[in-house]
């Protein structure tokens, strides 16, 4: 194209920023409203009971300059992830045993549907009850809160799977670990992405809600702590750690998985 | 001449009949297919061909009757049976077997796709239609089982193509396999190249009751 090699690019580094403010830009304005939010709890509460925006900040950089906000952020991550982690494996195993027979996913059915619609609550009473307060409580209650999720996901994964070329495979002797390896994981891989979204959501919740009830330290713990000895700065500079988390996980990790998953799903629609 | 007799049978059905609720596709078919000849099965769309070779396959159970093969076959199925996610090497490697090495499997796959045109590392997404039959026959040859179904192989291609066709299953003949083929015609090449090895059976209508001794 005449032309084309003499002028300078002039997209790259400057459209990027564009770009980046406007994917900022909602997070912004909810954090805006976030502190209209204080601003006006601490006029008409007062500043005892309902601190204002800068009070909350200010703990915020206590907290992270002490190292706390960190290793508390870190712990509650670590739990979630290790609960969805194990729901992963026992609910992924299971879904895909239960989705190659049908009768197995018709059997169960109610009691995963109940399961899905159990409040995490639950879990957290049991769990403490049975074992004590502590890491358990956490990594337990998101694994039990997230498993039937990852169960259904998995086991409808198998079911749309194409049932004649697993037939094919059977006519031409594919051996199992090649019929795994290259149809039935890879076929499955977009209802787990799009499974995951939701899990890791779930799993994030949960987690901080069996801390709070059932824990010793993380996020949800300093919540309960907190709301203990009335330390409402503190109280609000969790809520805000849990919130920018909860951002971070969505914009990260959840959105980019989602994006993927509808790719793939659209990828495998179009292609046969 | 070949006398059809003097051929050995490697896939036999005997008395196979096959109905969908009350509608019966296939009542007391017997067919031999032998090695040597080609077995052409003509016939209308939806008269009960794919079922048929399904039950050839051992990818259907007949409701009564019997199929008797000495080895498991190939086949050319009529929706192809892609796998999305495999380009087209790896669709064609992914049926075969497990006694031939990486190398092996690859250069048997990479001589299929050539000989019907086809780029291995192209996905099914990015084929036509033609592209996607010529796919699922390059995987069907490439399989050398000594039995070949191949149901409608001549859809969805141009003349240029049935030539090609005609030819790869003449050779698959001439070398001892035994071919069944389902279809509306039987193209003038195939006829040229086998005169005296063709095994036309017409199934115009259901329930399909064909005997070939």
């Amino acid at each position: 194209m005449p032309g084309s090699h003499n002028n300078p690019p002039t997209g790259g580094a400057t459209k990027k920023w564009p770009t980046l403010a406007s994917a900022l830009c909602p997070y912004l304005v909810s954090l805006g409203l976030w502190a209209v939010f204080l601003l006006v709890a601490n006029l008409i509460i007062g500043p005892a009971l309902a601190p204002g925006p800068l009070s909350v900040l200010k703990t915020i950089a206590r907290l992270a300059l002490s190292g706390v906000l960190f290793a508390d952020m870190a712990q509650t991550v670590f739990r979630a992830l290790m609960g969805v982690l194990l729901a992963n494996l026992v609910g992924g195993v299971l879904g895909l045993l239960a989705g190659r027979a049908s009768w197995a996913l018709k059997v169960t059915a109610p009691l995963v549907a109940s399961l899905q619609a159990c409040p995490p609550i639950v879990w957290v009473t049991i769990v403490m009850v049975w074992a004590g307060t502590g890491s358990m409580v956490p990594v337990a209650t998101v694994f039990a809160a997230t498993l039937p999720f990852v169960f259904s996901n998995a086991a409808q994964g198998v079911m749309g799977l194409e049932p004649r070329i697993l037939a094919m495979g059977k006519l031409y002797g594919v051996p199992a670990a090649r019929v795994w390896r290259l149809f039935i994981l890879p076929g499955i891989a977009p209802f787990w992405l799009a499974g995951l979204s939701p899990v890791l959501a779930t799993g994030w919740k949960a987690a901080a809600v069996a801390e709070f009830l059932g824990s010793h330290d993380g996020v949800g713990a300093k919540l309960y702590w907190s709301y203990q000895g009335l330390r409402m700065e503190e109280l609000q500079a969790w809520t805000l750690a849990l919130i920018i988390l909860g951002l971070t996980l969505e914009g990260a990790v959840i959105t980019p998985l989602r994006r993927k998953a509808a790719g793939l799903a659209a990828r495998g629609a179009e292609a046969t | 001449m070949t006398a059809p007799e003097g051929q050995p049978v490697l896939l036999e059905l005997s008395g196979v009949s096959k109905s969908f609720g009350d509608l019966p596709v296939i009542a007391e078919a017997n067919l031999k297919a032998r090695g040597g000849r080609v077995l052409c099965l003509l016939g209308p769309s939806g008269v009960g061909k794919t079922t048929l070779l399904e039950i050839m396959a051992g990818l259907l159970r007949p409701d009564s009757g019997q199929v008797t093969a000495n080895a498991p076959p190939s086949m050319l199925f009529q929706d192809n049976l892609l796998i999305p996610w495999l380009n087209a090497l790896s669709n064609v490697a992914y049926i075969l077997p497990k006694s031939l090495t990486p190398d092996e499997a690859k250069n048997r796959a990479l001589r299929w796709l050539g000989a019907f045109g086809l780029d291995p590392a192209k996905y099914p997404r990015a084929l036509s239609g033609g592209m996607k039959r010529r796919l699922a026959l390059a995987r069907a040859l490439a399989a050398d089982r000594p039995v070949l179904i191949l149901d409608e192989p001549f859809a969805f291609l141009d003349d240029r193509w049935h030539e090609l066709i005609a030819t790869l299953v003449a050779e698959q003949a001439q070398s001892g396999h035994a071919v069944v083929i389902s279809g509306h015609f039987v193209p003038e090449r195939l006829s040229a190249l086998l005169p005296d090895r063709l095994d036309l059976i017409a199934v115009p209508s259901q329930p399909i009751g064909v005997s070939l001794p």
